[in-house]
């Protein structure tokens, strides 16, 4: 036992060596990404970087560093350390200091067990190191909202999460800023960095790549997109509005609009909704606004359309009258007659029968929206009628030329947000994707942010009907009228039939009588919803061919 | 959420019968009567007194209410249309009726839970319905039940008390806070809005007894734009 001890001394120090010196190769060949709390892993993925360029023509970039992986796929991983690998110049790949970085995960991809899986296209591109080796600072802003800024030896993993609120996005004006002095570096702006105490951090492995803990995403949150989600800080503007939060919304205090002031209409629950042979609905909650159609094939689609929010905060008042006399007792004038015994005084009435006082009567009746529920039969159409033809001419609201044509137009991408939420900005949880149909290439616009993500869709047999809905303002008071208008299109490469758009209006909205509109030959509907308002239901009698579509507007009067 | 900020004035609508006027108080004594609607920038958490007077009520010629008026919460309109959107206070007739009865008035007004709203129109020419609690229940509690409580305004209180100087005093106007006026006979900008600023500890206040002290016509010269109001948010309103 004696002559194991120091044995086991030495193979203790062996053993901690091999290790930091594991841990350092682990660094050096995975410095690429920061480590979450939870295991999860960010990479930033600057959009049309000469990184990128680099790897596909398999230069060396500037400063970095080739890695070739487990698996022998070729990839670029390069450590931020200098503003000088982001902005290279004389480049027309090179990357725009003021354009988006994407934030990725890394995907869940074993390298070593699937070659072919190796991730090539995430692993490409900046990545920041999370240890203590080289000195880091970066800043930013996510989403163009809240800013962040960290230092390598403060800079770990959890304040990243923390600091971007564990979010995916993108990060825009993301720089560099390294200690490390470069002669092609541009002047390091001033740092001010609030000292943190540093976390400590394990080196990645491969294994760590695997998503330990599924991304929080809304709905795995329990939350659906669109439905009274919380809007994030400052959502990106969709490049064309600046981002703005009331006084009194700070990032800091976990800010969040206040939803109680907005009126919402459009999207679809989270339980979905579901179409019955003989084409009644159910799951359609107030607030949803949903097409569904029948394909060639005999199968049925659901479409929802994106959310419309409008300011439109509605005061109410609690009134309590309470009587002079309530509390007050009758006294006795001292000297009083003395052949009046005091004990009479007792027979005095106190006016506490004034609390039988009867509050207003004419309101008491009043009632919340759920009482509401089943005082009509659900599904019972009030009416049937032939729609009005929409008129020829458009709105001021409606110049668009998505709503004119159904074709997308990216220069009006940020006018359409306004459109679609007038009162805020684009929302996360509204959700509004729109696809466009180029023949096969379909552009998404998704509303995370500015960019567009294109793909080449070869498949047939690809029904889709898009459903986009705007509002006429963008803040209203109760009386005023709102004039809605949805537009619809076949973007799929297929006919479809059996259209029928469904719109279940929140309480706060009042259906005006006689307003509906529709440019295709159709019956309108309306049957009372559970919030006391109405469903709105066209149900469009031709089939839509590919590429076609039409135009639905009606009004509302706010409660 | 967010939550009140240092300095910001919350717009809000004061409304009533037609013909009813309304003056708030500053430095000790009561602003020109405006008639309603009015639309003022209150600080959120402090009390403010107003005086209200010429009701449309028989028998009622030259009374006087001093209702106090307290913004509990805030809300968030857009940029540059805080003014357009502002907390809606209405008192009623029915209101007068009882404070003049000699009756305490609670009004707890409330931002109406979207989840939940009462699916009714309001009447024309009415801003906001009303219901009525008995006298044991809390109202605040209650308008929490439906919704997010905003102003509490109390009718029916204690009268004026004035200083040997003849001014009103702290008490009764609950220091004074500043507001802001917003002037709603005439487009302005942020610059013909009025900035009442509170009393300082020590300054001379005005003297003269029944004398309504004249309200300075626009922003003071000179002052800081990180003087109390200046900060409002408000510069490119137009209302």
């Amino acid at each position: 036992m004696n002559i194991r001890r120091p044995y086991i001394a030495s193979y203790s120090v062996q053993l901690l060596f091999a290790a930091a010196l594991s841990a350092l190769t682990l660094c050096s060949m995975t410095s690429c990404a920061t480590k979450g709390a939870d295991g999860r892993k960010w990479v930033f993925v600057p959009v049309n970087s000469h990184v990128e360029k680099a790897a596909k023509t398999n230069e060396q970039p500037n400063s970095g560093e080739a890695v070739e992986n487990s698996s022998g796929a070729v990839t670029k991983s390069i450590t931020i350390n200098s503003q000088y690998d982001l902005a290279p110049s004389n480049d027309p790949m090179a990357y725009d200091p003021n354009g988006p970085i994407e934030v990725k995960r890394l995907p869940s991809v074993d390298a070593s067990s699937n070659p072919e899986a190796a991730p090539v296209s995430p692993a490409v591109g900046n990545q920041v190191t999370p240890d203590n080796s080289s000195s880091i600072n970066v800043s930013g802003y996510v989403n163009g909202g809240a800013s962040f800024r960290g230092q390598s030896g403060n800079f770990n993993p959890q304040d990243f999460e923390r600091m971007i609120g564990g979010q995916e996005g993108q990060i825009r004006d993301f720089q560099v800023l390294s200690d490390v002095p470069l002669s092609e570096a541009q002047p390091l702006p001033p740092q001010n960095f609030a000292p943190t105490p540093a976390v400590p951090y394990s080196s990645p492995t491969i294994q760590d790549f695997q998503p330990e803990v599924p991304y929080p995403t809304p709905a795995a949150a329990g939350v659906s997109p669109g439905i009274r989600t919380p809007l994030p800080f400052n959502q990106p503007q969709g490049g064309v509005r600046s981002a703005w939060t009331p006084p009194g919304i700070q990032p800091s205090n976990g800010g969040q609009w206040p939803q109680d002031e907005f009126i919402a209409d459009g999207g679809m629950g989270p339980k979905g909704v579901k179409v019955h042979d003989d084409f009644s609905v159910s799951g359609l909650e107030p607030e949803n606004t949903i097409v569904h159609f029948d394909t060639i094939d005999g199968k049925v689609g659901v479409e929802a359309s994106n959310r419309v929010e409008i300011y439109a905060p509605k005061f109410r008042a609690v009134r309590q009258v309470i009587y002079a006399g309530i509390n007050e007792n009758i006294q006795k004038p001292i000297g009083y007659d003395g052949t009046q015994l005091a004990i009479n005084q007792q027979r005095n009435v106190s006016e506490m029968q004034s609390k039988q006082h009867l509050a207003y009567g004419e309101n008491l009746a009043t009632k919340p929206g759920e009482q509401f529920i089943g005082k009509v039969a659900a599904g019972e159409s009030s009416n049937r009628r032939q729609m009005m033809i929409a008129d020829n001419s458009f709105r001021a609201y409606e110049n668009l030329k998505i709503i004119k044509t159904g074709v997308m137009d990216r220069s009006e991408a940020g006018v359409l947000a306004e459109s679609i939420r007038r009162a805020a900005s684009w929302g996360f949880t509204s959700n509004p994707q729109v696809a466009i149909d180029y023949k096969r290439v379909m552009a998404v616009v998704k509303d995370e942010g500015p960019g567009i993500v294109y793909q080449l869709d070869k498949d047939t047999n690809n029904p889709k009907v898009r459903i986009v809905k705007i509002a006429s303002v963008e803040d209203a008071r109760p009386g005023d009228h709102i004039e809605f208008t949805i537009r619809f299109d076949n973007i799929g490469d297929e006919p479809v039939g059996n259209v029928t758009i469904l719109d279940s209006l929140t309480g706060r909205l009042e259906y005006a009588e006689g307003s509906a509109q529709c440019s295709k030959k159709g019956a309108f509907m309306t049957e009372p919803n559970k919030a006391g308002s109405l469903v709105l239901r066209w149900e469009i009698d031709d089939p839509l061919e590919p590429g076609e579509g039409g135009i639905i507007r009606f009004e509302c009067v706010v409660r | 959420m967010g939550g009140p900020v240092q300095g910001y004035y919350q717009p809000v609508l004061v409304t009533g019968p037609r013909g009813v006027n309304i003056s708030m108080t500053y430095q000790g004594e009561f602003t020109p009567l405006k008639p309603m609607p009015n639309i003022v920038g209150l600080l959120i958490g402090q009390v403010y007194r107003m005086r209200i007077t010429n009701f449309p009520v028989l028998d009622a010629q030259g009374a006087e209410l001093f209702p106090t008026l307290e913004i509990i919460d805030r809300i968030y309109a857009p940029k540059g249309k805080e003014v357009q959107n502002p907390i809606v206070v209405e008192i009623s007739l029915e209101d007068i009726k009882e404070a003049l009865r000699g009756n305490l008035v609670t009004r707890v007004i409330y931002l109406e839970d979207p989840n939940n709203p009462i699916p009714t129109v309001n009447p024309p020419n009415k801003y906001q319905s009303t219901f009525d609690i008995p006298s044991d229940a809390d109202p605040v509690a209650v308008a929490d039940t439906m919704g997010r409580p905003v102003a509490v305004l109390r009718l029916g209180g204690r009268m004026p008390i004035r200083t040997p100087e003849g001014l009103l005093s702290d008490e009764f106007q609950f220091g004074s806070p500043s507001f802001i006026d917003y002037n709603t006979s005439v487009p302005a900008t942020r610059k013909s809005t009025t900035t009442i600023a509170p009393a300082k500890p020590g300054a001379q206040k005005p003297s003269a007894q029944g004398k309504q002290p004249a309200l300075p016509p626009t922003e003071q010269p000179g002052q800081p734009d990180n003087a109390p109001g200046a900060n409002d948010g408000f510069d490119d309103i137009e209302f």
